[in-house]
């Protein structure tokens, strides 16, 4: 999902950075003071998460977490992937600073879908964990989806690769809706308070 | 998701380059693209590794850069001068995710975050 400097064309680079500089400014402008710890702490999640990795096949995977981080923080996860992807590319190499702008975009954006997802009515435990499990899947997949498409645009000779790149993250998609749905679970029995942030948005949108 | 850094480990002897990557050490960039290029980023020599991650031939120059392609938007590239690096340097493969790195970054997302918490935070009146 880091995509490397050095690779995709300006246009690209460009579009993403501004783009995602939209969307950051836009969350870093709204954001409470009360909302920083729990951003703070699930940056530091997205952060550490990209060190389990998962060999697929040639090449090794490793985890995102997205989708919880979208549902936990909505729009304001645009600034937890930031800094997180910001320190992964200045202390480990992963990605770069120029692509920062087009990586963001990729992985933030479809995390507002696991917000999405987490704000549905559910009516049985059953709905309720479809729903835990997809806030896993569906960013994963989506992210996973705009990553094939960054290659394709960027030319003829990375459409094999945009291919492989949608096929192997399937079974990551799995097992980020499977860990999603298990760590919802877990903060809803030890500190179910973390999860009210459905009924205070209702709450507030009656208001 | 993607592995995200491609590691890459040159060391020369008798006249043949040997090159190593991985992404973990547990998991090496099986045959993946590895590209010889002269000053001007010309192709001297192109190669792939082998299950291990391991790949060599002969010498193209005394200087030149090396990529390595793991596909889908992944590569590294370095420069290389030939005997600057020894069969043992190379046998030494650094940690791919350093303990310290990691502490690190999560002791600036602390900064960060209480910086930006200390100026966003509210007037609290008496």
């Amino acid at each position: 999902m880091h995509l490397s400097e050095g690779l995709l064309r300006p246009e690209i680079l460009i579009g993403g950075t501004v783009v995602s500089a939209v969307f950051t400014l836009y969350a870093f402008k709204t954001l409470k003071d009360d909302e920083i710890p729990k951003t703070a702490v699930l940056s530091a999640l997205f952060f550490l998460a990209s060190f389990v990795h998962v060999p697929i096949g040639p090449t090794s995977v490793h985890l995102v977490l997205g989708g919880i981080v979208g549902a936990m923080l909505g729009f304001r996860a645009f600034i937890a992937i930031f800094v997180a992807l910001l320190l992964q590319g200045v202390l480990f190499g992963f990605g770069g600073l120029t692509t920062l702008g087009i990586n963001l975009f990729n992985l933030a954006t479809p995390t507002l879908i696991g917000y999405w997802l987490f704000m549905l009515p559910s009516s049985n435990r059953w709905q309720k964990d479809i729903l835990w499990f997809l806030i896993g899947f569906v960013p994963l997949a989506l992210s996973a989806f705009l990553l094939s498409l960054t290659l394709a645009l960027n030319g003829d000779a990375f459409v094999d690769a945009a291919k492989v790149a949608l096929l192997a993250h399937l079974p990551v998609m799995f097992i980020e809706g499977s860990i999603t749905l298990f760590a919802l679970r877990f903060i809803e029995k030890v500190s179910p308070h973390l999860l009210h942030v459905k009924e205070q948005y209702v709450t507030h949108r009656a208001a | 998701m993607w592995a995200h850094k491609i590691n890459l480990f040159a060391y020369d002897e008798e006249g043949k380059l040997f090159v190593q990557s991985y992404f973990t050490k547990s998991s090496p960039c099986k045959q993946c693209t590895v590209k010889l290029l002269d000053a001007n980023q010309k192709e001297l020599l192109a190669f792939a590794t082998d299950d291990e991650g391991k790949a060599s031939a002969k010498l193209p120059s005394a200087e030149f850069d090396i990529i390595v392609e793991a596909g889908m938007g992944h590569q590294t590239q370095t420069h290389y001068v030939a005997q600057s690096h020894t069969k043992e340097e190379a046998k030494v493969l650094p940690s791919d995710t350093p303990l310290d790195k990691m502490l690190l970054g999560l002791v600036i997302i602390v900064f960060f975050f209480g910086v930006l918490y200390w100026i966003k935070r509210k007037p609290r009146h008496a």
